[in-house]
């Protein structure tokens, strides 16, 4: 999905996944290659010109869809409404624009579903990798970060997608996640696989997060909480939240109870907490503190 | 003294010397030209020697006196024109050549280009060696004297007033390639205090000055010839170079090139090396990609990635294999391939972020002929295979475990600049003589650094560009070299720094002089406050712990007012 991408980025995005295509091509793992790209910035990042050109120089991928969204659609429902234009694929790759695959990445990723368990997996992140915690050998991990993962087509479908309805640009990766392992398949991390997405960092290496980015996550970590039946921890997020100084905690708090007050909370899942991990605000155990 | 009577000087005693060396034993009989009737003195030895007869050949008037003092055979040619090879050949004859002098001459013409083709010729119809002597105008005599304006021309020696043509050896080797020479073998003659070493009080001459051995040391890096006065060298034929007569150097052809050191046995790790110069927002780059000591199985693993990837990068990545030398030499290998008008050092084990290359060239567009800077993180990583492929795994979050700014004098304790972080220009290479040491087997780029930085300074882009991973279970240049071999090369630089006076950048004496003053004051303190230690104890023994307690709190109060006052 696209929020103001640098058109360059996408340029970036597409020719790596055009050279991934002439390698699975090659190699026979992959029999077509469809690239569907949902736009909902304030104003349009691509045109027809633009994409013309993309699909003549990036011939290797067999069709490149572009649609604009309304600019409330965030990125989960953007990417369920882009399934429509990726039939018959039967693996989907979900990522974020800006990230470079290495020439492999995707068919390593590909490797992991001769186990008919695995639900999803996630490629590693360079230049930093997200601190998550994984199993060696197997890779089982708590959720798979939409910024770049493969799932079976069915299999989303089924499940309905991401829950747009409850996350709109955060949480819903690790919804969808856990709503894998509730259905008894498995999250798998692929350190082998990776993807390049940069990332602003400050003098002493901290990511430096946008306040909507922000926003988004304060609000997905009580969703999620609420979802996934922990209500000591969304107890806790409230009440730091309510005190908070940041705006965007104390507008989350808001929300939620707007949706609470509204009767639009989701149902819940997992109530004898099973499946979700909550290690504080964090979704899964890390390795090291980032 | 009649020219006959003088000494022999050094450039003929070393010609001399270059022609037993290099002429065969068993030769048919022949003459020596003298191109310039510069070696006439040594005409009788020469017969004696080599059994070869004497002919001079006049390259101007003020020769001819000196060449017929002796008797000799003796012709005048015009060495200007296009005929001169026709002139030669016509003075030379039915007569075998067995050597060709041009002692002194050179310098004499305005344009010793066709002589010297003249002389290749000669060399290849003969099979037959030559000898030459050349003032070397870059001594250090004459070199120091100039960077403060001073030329003084003499009657004689290295500056002699008649010099129409004035040589360095770069200079010197490369007209004589292009006109078909090519050096054999070479006797110059040295001197510490040339000709050109007046006025004998002059402080920039002294080798005990500051300036003096600081910039001799900087020569000394270039290379080798500061203390030559003559070039004297044996020269045989050669095809000859295209080139100009002119010094030109063709511009870089592309911003940076990135040295890449793998011994193929990494594969992941190289793979994701390249997965970083992929994302680059940058793409003015080239990779030159040195497989060190790697077998046909890695070459063809590194092969193999090389061709995975995107076209445009694919065409920026030219492998280089070498099979020797310590971990130095394959970035000297590189460094020689490299087209780029900066070097950076990304080893196949480290990360860069996707601006990387953008940060060096937007600060190379402001500072450039600096040393560029980027602030390196620290991870622990190691590897993992999952699923049955091989993975890298962080281990600890990326740390900014160096300092974002480059401090020269922090760098005479530790290495505080891990290469990834860091591009040097190329120029530092090819006019400064730098290179990677290879009688280092660690911390080769800490020596270079120190000498790099002190000669172009250091720009810092205070973003964080690069990260460095520290490899927990593998493998890597900590542990392929024992604690001893560490110690013993950062010694060695340490003694090298030592031996040299240290040029600081402008702005470093401020922080020095904080630090000077801070580490004093802490000296006194520390001072003040044994002696109170040694006074509790002398009140602790014999007396009970309630006035030790007192004692404790008197300390505590007198640190807490010694710290309030400051």
């Amino acid at each position: 999905m696209l929020r103001g991408t640098e058109p360059a980025r996408v340029e970036a995005w597409l020719e790596a996944l055009d050279r991934s295509r002439e390698i699975g091509r090659s190699t026979g793992v992959c029999s077509g290659f469809v690239v569907a790209i949902g736009d909902s910035s304030p104003l349009p990042v691509l045109d027809e010109a633009m994409i013309a050109g993309y699909r003549e120089r990036f011939g290797s991928i067999d069709e490149l869809h572009y649609r604009v969204f309304d600019q409330r659609l965030g990125e989960a429902g953007v990417h369920n409404e882009l399934l429509g234009l990726t039939s018959p694929a039967e693996h989907l790759i979900l990522s974020r624009p800006e990230v470079v695959a290495e020439p492999q990445a995707i068919w390593r990723l590909l490797a992991a579903f001769e186990n008919p368990s695995v639900g999803v997996v996630e490629a590693k992140q360079l230049p930093l990798e997200h601190p998550k915690d994984y199993e060696t050998v197997s890779g089982f991990t708590s959720w798979a970060s939409s910024t770049f993962q493969m799932t079976p087509r069915a299999l989303f479908e089924s499940l309905g997608g991401f829950d747009s309805r409850t996350f709109s640009s955060a949480g819903y990766d690790v919804d969808y996640s856990w709503r894998l392992k509730e259905a008894g398949h498995t999250v798998v991390f692929q350190p082998s696989a990776v993807v390049f997405r940069d990332q602003p960092l400050d003098e002493k290496g901290r990511s430096v997060v946008t306040d909507e980015e922000a926003a988004d996550a304060a609000l997905a970590g009580l969703m999620l909480a609420h979802k996934w039946s922990r209500a000591d921890v969304l107890s806790e997020e409230m009440s730091q939240f309510a005190h908070s100084s940041k705006e965007w905690e104390c507008s989350a708090v808001t929300e939620f109870r707007r949706r609470e007050d509204a009767g639009e909370l989701p149902a819940q899942h997992d109530p004898a907490n099973r499946v979700a991990h909550f290690e504080g605000r964090r979704h899964a155990k890390h390795r090291f503190k980032s | 003294m009649t020219t006959a009577e003088r000494p022999l000087s050094q450039e003929e005693t070393h010609a001399l010397e270059l022609l037993r060396r290099n002429l065969p034993d068993q030769a048919e009989p022949g003459i020596h030209l003298d191109l310039g009737c510069g070696s006439v003195r040594l005409a009788g030895l020469i017969g004696e020697v080599f059994q070869a007869g004497y002919v001079g050949v006049h390259l101007d008037d003020q020769m001819e006196a000196a060449a017929d003092e002796g008797g000799h055979e003796v012709h005048h040619v015009d060495p200007t024109g296009g005929q001169v090879l026709d002139a030669l050949r016509h003075v030379i004859g039915e007569r075998h050549v067995r050597s060709v002098a041009l002692l002194g001459g050179l310098t004499r013409l305005a344009d010793g280009e066709p002589l010297l083709r003249a002389v290749s010729e000669l060399l290849a119809e003969h099979r037959a060696v030559a000898v030459i002597s050349v003032a070397n105008v870059t001594h250090h005599d004459v070199a120091i004297k100039a960077l403060l304006g001073q030329w003084s021309y003499t009657d004689g020696g290295m500056l002699d007033i008649s010099q129409l043509q004035l040589f360095s050896s770069q200079s010197l080797r490369e007209v004589l390639r292009q006109a078909g020479l090519q050096p054999i073998d070479t006797q110059d003659v040295e001197a510490g205090h040339s000709d050109q070493h007046f006025p004998e009080d002059h402080a920039g001459l002294s080798d005990r000055t500051s300036i003096s051995q600081w910039l001799r040391g900087i020569r000394a890096d270039t290379e080798p010839s500061g203390a030559v006065t003559h070039f004297v060298w044996a020269l045989t034929a050669a095809p000859p170079l295209p080139g100009s007569r002119f010094a030109t150097r063709a511009r870089a052809k592309v911003f940076l090139s990135v040295l890449m050191r793998t011994q193929g046995k990494r594969p992941q790790e190289l793979r994701e090396a390249l997965l970083c110069l992929a994302a680059q927002t940058n793409r003015d780059f080239e990779v030159l990609l040195v497989l060190h000591k790697g077998t046909a199985e890695q070459e063809q693993t590194v092969e193999e990635i090389i061709g995975d990837q995107m076209d445009w990068l694919r065409r920026r990545i030219t492998l280089l294999t070498l099979d020797r030398g310590p971990r130095s030499t394959p970035l000297n290998h590189g460094l020689s391939h490299a087209r780029g008008r900066y070097i950076a050092i990304f080893d196949d084990d480290d990360t860069v972020l996707g601006t990387w290359v953008d940060d060096y060239a937007r600060l190379a567009a402001s500072d450039g002929g600096r040393l560029l800077r980027c602030i390196t993180l620290r991870q622990d990583v190691t590897v993992d295979r999952v699923r049955g492929l091989s993975g890298v795994r962080a281990e600890s979050a990326a740390v900014a475990a160096y300092r974002p700014r480059f401090w020269l004098a922090d760098h005479l304790v530790e290495n505080e600049s891990p290469p990834i972080g860091w591009a040097f220009p190329k120029s530092l290479h090819d006019d400064f003589g730098l290179s990677f040491d290879e009688s280092m087997t660690t911390a080769e780029d800490w020596d270079f650094l120190m000498r790099a930085a002190q000669v172009v300074g250091v720009s810092n882009t205070v973003k964080v560009g690069a990260v460095y991973r520290w490899w927990t279970a593998r493998d890597s240049s900590r542990t392929d070299h024992n604690y001893d071999e560490w110690t013993s090369n950062m010694a060695e630089i340490t003694r090298r720094t030592d031996a040299r006076p240290l040029l600081l950048p402008a702005g470093e004496t401020a922080k020095l002089r904080k630090e000077l003053r801070t580490f004093r004051e802490l000296q006194v303190e520390v001072r003040e406050q044994r002696q109170l230690i040694r006074k509790l104890r002398a009140e602790l023994g014999g007396r009970d712990t309630l006035s030790a307690r007192q004692a404790a709190k008197t300390l505590a109060r007198r640190v807490v007012d010694k710290a309030a006052r400051k």
